[in-house]
C-alpha cells in the first residue's frame, strides 16, 4: 500500500518535471545560447563570452526598437489603465441587468486571434487617419490590454470593503478624501499588478503592432520577427531576449513576494 | 454647522435631542422603513430592538447619512440635519464588522476623523491617547488591526468614532462579533463608557438581554417599523403588542388563547374556565370573541388541579437552571412556562396553573394591547 503511493507520487513528480521541461526548455535554451562564442545561433553553445552582450548594447537599431516598445508599453499602460481602473469602478459600484455578459464579454480579446482586432483597428484608424502614428499603436495597444486591466481591477474592487469607505465618511471624510485616503491606498497592488501585466502584453505584441505601425515604429518584436525572416537569427538579438527573459523573471517574483501575482489573475 | 441661516430656520423646538420623524425608505420598492418616529433625549442610551432585517440599520445609516431617505426628517441639537452629507454631520457610527482600515496602525485609525478635521498634531495625539485610554489600548497604538483579536478590533472602532467628539454615537450590533464571554464583560463597559462620557448613544441589536441590560429606553422595531418606545421595565411589564411581549423576557411571554362563549363563560381550549374575580374584571369590558393573554412565568403559579380558577394542565418538560427551574405546561392544547424556586417540589401528573397577576391582553388579530387601564 505505502509502496504503490510512493510509485504514484513519484509518477505525478515525473510528470510535473516533464511539463516544467517543456514550458521552461526555450527559455533555458535562449539564456545559454546567449553567451556563446560562436557567429550563429547554437544550442548547446560553444565556449563562452559576452560578445553579443556587447553587440546588443552597440546596435542602435535594437536599442531604438527598444526603446519604441518602452514608449509604447508605458504609453498604452497609462491609457488602458486609467480606463479600466475607472470602468471597472463603475462597474463595482453599480448592479443592472446584463452586468454578468459585459465582465463575460471582457475575456474576448483572449478568445480572439489579434489578427483579427488588427484588421478591424486598421479599419478604424484609416478612418480616422491615425495609422502608422504614435497615437494609433497606443491606442491599439491599449484598447487590448484594456479588458484584462477592467478584470483585475474589477477583483481589485471587490475586495475592496464598502463599510471602511462609509466609515472614512462618518469620521468626516469627503468623497475625494476617501479615495485618496482609503481607496488608493488599498488598490495599488492591484493596480501595480494590472500596470505590470499590461505593459508586459504590449511588450510582447507583434500582430497588431506589425499591421498599425507601419515601418516609422518598430517595436522590438516586431523588428526581431522581421529580422528572423530575412537574416535568420542574430545572436544579438538572443543576448537582449536573455535580458529580457531575466528582468521579466524578476518581476514575476517581486509580482508573487509582494502582491500575491498568483491568487490575483 | 457653519451653516447659520439653515440653524435658524431649520429650529425645531422639539425637547428630544434627536428626533426622527416620518422616516420611510424603500429598497427598490421594497420598503424597509415605514414612517418611523423617534425621539432620543441628549445623554440617553438607547437601544432598538429587532428581529434580523426589520430595518435596524438601515435607520441608523439614515441618521448617519449613509443613506438617503424616501421621506422623514432628521433633528439634531434642534438643527435639522438632512441636508447634510454625512460628512459633516459629526456622527460616530461603529459598524457591525468594525470596519478598522487594515493599511493604518491603531493609533492612526484614531486619530483619521481628527486629520479629517485638520486639527493639529499635538492636539491630536492628546485626544488619540485619551480615547485609547479610554478603552484601555494605550499599550496596542502601534499596531497594525490585523494584529488585533475581536474584541480589541472593536474597542479599537469604537475609540475612533468616540476621538472625533462626535454629537450622536451610533453602534450596529456591537456585541454580535464578540464570543459569549466578552459579551459580557463588554456590555458593562459600554455602559460605563456611556456613564463616564455622558455621550448620547443609539445601539442596534437583535439580542433582547442586550438591549434590556444596556438601554436607557428600549424600541422595539418590527418590519420596518417602531412598536414601542419605552423603558425596559415597561416594555417588559406593560407591552404594547404581542411580538413585542414576545419578543421580550427570558423566557419570552407565551401567548394564551382564551375564548367567550355566547353564555359570556370563558373557554382555553375545549375546557371551561373560570378565571379569578380580578381578571374577570379585565377581562369583562372587552368585547372579543378571543383574546390573548400575555403570560410570563412571573404571572403564573402552579396549583392542584382542582384549586378555584386554576386552568387543568399537565406537565411537559422541566428545565433546570440552577437557582430555578421553569416547569413547561401544557393547557387546553397551549403552551405556558412557570417558575419554581429550585427547592420548591415539583408535582407531576395533573396540575393547575393560576394566574395570580393580572396579564396583559391582546387582539387576536391585530396583536394589539386592549383593556388597558387608563
Ligand atoms: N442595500 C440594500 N439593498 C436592498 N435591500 C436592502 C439593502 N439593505 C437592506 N435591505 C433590506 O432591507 C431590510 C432591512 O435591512 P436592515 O436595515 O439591514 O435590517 P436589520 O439591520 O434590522 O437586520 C431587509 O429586508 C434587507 O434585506
Ligand atoms: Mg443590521
Amino acid at each position: 500500500m505505502k509502496l504503490r503511493r510512493a510509485a504514484i507520487d513519484t509518477v505525478w513528480i515525473a510528470w510535473m518535471a516533464i511539463g516544467y521541461i517543456v514550458v521552461l526548455m526555450p527559455i533555458v535554451v535562449v539564456f545559454f545560447a546567449s553567451f556563446s562564442d560562436g557567429n550563429t545561433f547554437r544550442f548547446p553553445p560553444s565556449g563562452f563570452s559576452l560578445k553579443w552582450y556587447q553587440a546588443a548594447f552597440e546596435s542602435s537599431e535594437y536599442r531604438n526598437a527598444l526603446s519604441v516598445s518602452l514608449l509604447v508599453g508605458i504609453l498604452a499602460t497609462l491609457v488602458s489603465l486609467t480606463a479600466g481602473t475607472l470602468a471597472a469602478y463603475a462597474l463595482s459600484r453599480s448592479t443592472f441587468r446584463g452586468k454578468t455578459m459585459i465582465e463575460t464579454l471582457l475575456l474576448a480579446p483572449l478568445a480572439l486571434p489579434h489578427i483579427v482586432w488588427a484588421i478591424g483597428l486598421l479599419q478604424i484608424y484609416a478612418w480616422l487617419s491615425i495609422g502608422g502614428t504614435l497615437l494609433g499603436l497606443v491606442l491599439a495597444h491599449a484598447a487590448l490590454t484594456l479588458p484584462f486591466a477592467v478584470r483585475i481591477m474589477l477583483s481589485t474592487f471587490s475586495q475592496l470593503d464598502k463599510t471602511l469607505q462609509d466609515a472614512a465618511t462618518t469620521l468626516g471624510a469627503s468623497p475625494m478624501r476617501v479615495v485618496v485616503h482609503i481607496v488608493l491606498p488599498l488598490i495599488w497592488p492591484g493596480v501595480l499588478t494590472s500596470a505590470l501585466f499590461t505593459f508586459l502584453t504590449s511588450f510582447n505584441e507583434v500582430t497588431v503592432s506589425v499591421l498599425i505601425a507601419g515601418s516609422r515604429y518598430l517595436t522590438y518584436p516586431v523588428r526581431l520577427y522581421s529580422e528572423l525572416r530575412s537574416q535568420g537569427i542574430d545572436p544579438t538579438t538572443i543576448a537582449i531576449s536573455a535580458m529580457l527573459v531575466a528582468m521579466i523573471i524578476v518581476f514575476a517574483l517581486i509580482g508573487e513576494r509582494f502582491l500575491n501575482w498568483s491568487r490575483r489573475v | 454647522m457653519t451653516d447659520h441661516g439653515d440653524n435658524q430656520q431649520g429650529r425645531n423646538l422639539t425637547s428630544a435631542y434627536l428626533s426622527i420623524s416620518g422616516m420611510a425608505k424603500a429598497y427598490r420598492g421594497t420598503p424597509a422603513l415605514k414612517s418611523v418616529d423617534l425621539d432620543v433625549n441628549e445623554g440617553e442610551f438607547v437601544a432598538l430592538l429587532g428581529p434580523s432585517g426589520c430595518g435596524k440599520s438601515t435607520l441608523l445609516r439614515l441618521v448617519a447619512g449613509l443613506l438617503e431617505p424616501d421621506e422623514g426628517t432628521i433633528t439634531l441639537a434642534d438643527q435639522r440635519i438632512g441636508h447634510l452629507p454625512a460628512y459633516k454631520r459629526d456622527i460616530g457610527l461603529v459598524f457591525q464588522n468594525y470596519a478598522l482600515f487594515p493599511h493604518m496602525t491603531v493609533a492612526r485609525n484614531v486619530r483619521f476623523g481628527l486629520d479629517m478635521r485638520n486639527m493639529p498634531r499635538a492636539e491630536a495625539e492628546t485626544r488619540v491617547a485619551d480615547a485609547l485610554a479610554l478603552v484601555k489600548l494605550e499599550h496596542l497604538a502601534a499596531r497594525m488591526p490585523s494584529e488585533l483579536s475581536g474584541g480589541q478590533q472593536q474597542r479599537v472602532a469604537l475609540a475612533r468614532a468616540i476621538a472625533i467628539r462626535p454629537r450622536l454615537l451610533l453602534l450596529d450590533e456591537p456585541l454580535s462579533n464578540l464570543d459569549a464571554v466578552l459579551r459580557a464583560s463588554v456590555r458593562t463597559e459600554l455602559r460605563e463608557l456611556h456613564a463616564r462620557t455622558g455621550l448620547t448613544i443609539v445601539m442596534v441589536t437583535h439580542d433582547q438581554v442586550e438591549a434590556m441590560t444596556m438601554a436607557d429606553r428600549i424600541a422595539v422595531m418590527s418590519d420596518g417599523e417602531v412598536l414601542q418606545h419605552d423603558t425596559p421595565q415597561q416594555i417588559y411589564e406593560q407591552p404594547a403588542s404581542d411580538f413585542v411581549a414576545k419578543f421580550v423576557g427570558t423566557p419570552p411571554a407565551a401567548m394564551l388563547q382564551v375564548d367567550r362563549k355566547i353564555d359570556g363563560r370563558f373557554a382555553v381550549g375545549d375546557t371551561i374556565w373560570s378565571p379569578s374575580p380580578e381578571l374577570e374584571a379585565v377581562l369583562a369590558p372587552i368585547q372579543r370573541v378571543a383574546v390573548a393573554l400575555g403570560l410570563r412565568p412571573d404571572h403564573l403559579a402552579l396549583t392542584s388541579a382542582d384549586a378555584p380558577h386554576a386552568l387543568p394542565a399537565t406537565i411537559r418538560t422541566v428545565e433546570y437552571l440552577g437557582a430555578e427551574r421553569l416547569v413547561h405546561v401544557e393547557a387546553g392544547g397551549q403552551m405556558l412556562v412557570i417558575r419554581l424556586s429550585a427547592d420548591e417540589p415539583v408535582v407531576t401528573g395533573a396540575v393547575g396553573v393560576a394566574i395570580v397577576k393580572s396579564p396583559p391582553v391582546f387582539d387576536l388579530t391585530t396583536g394589539l394591547r386592549l383593556g388597558r387601564a387608563g
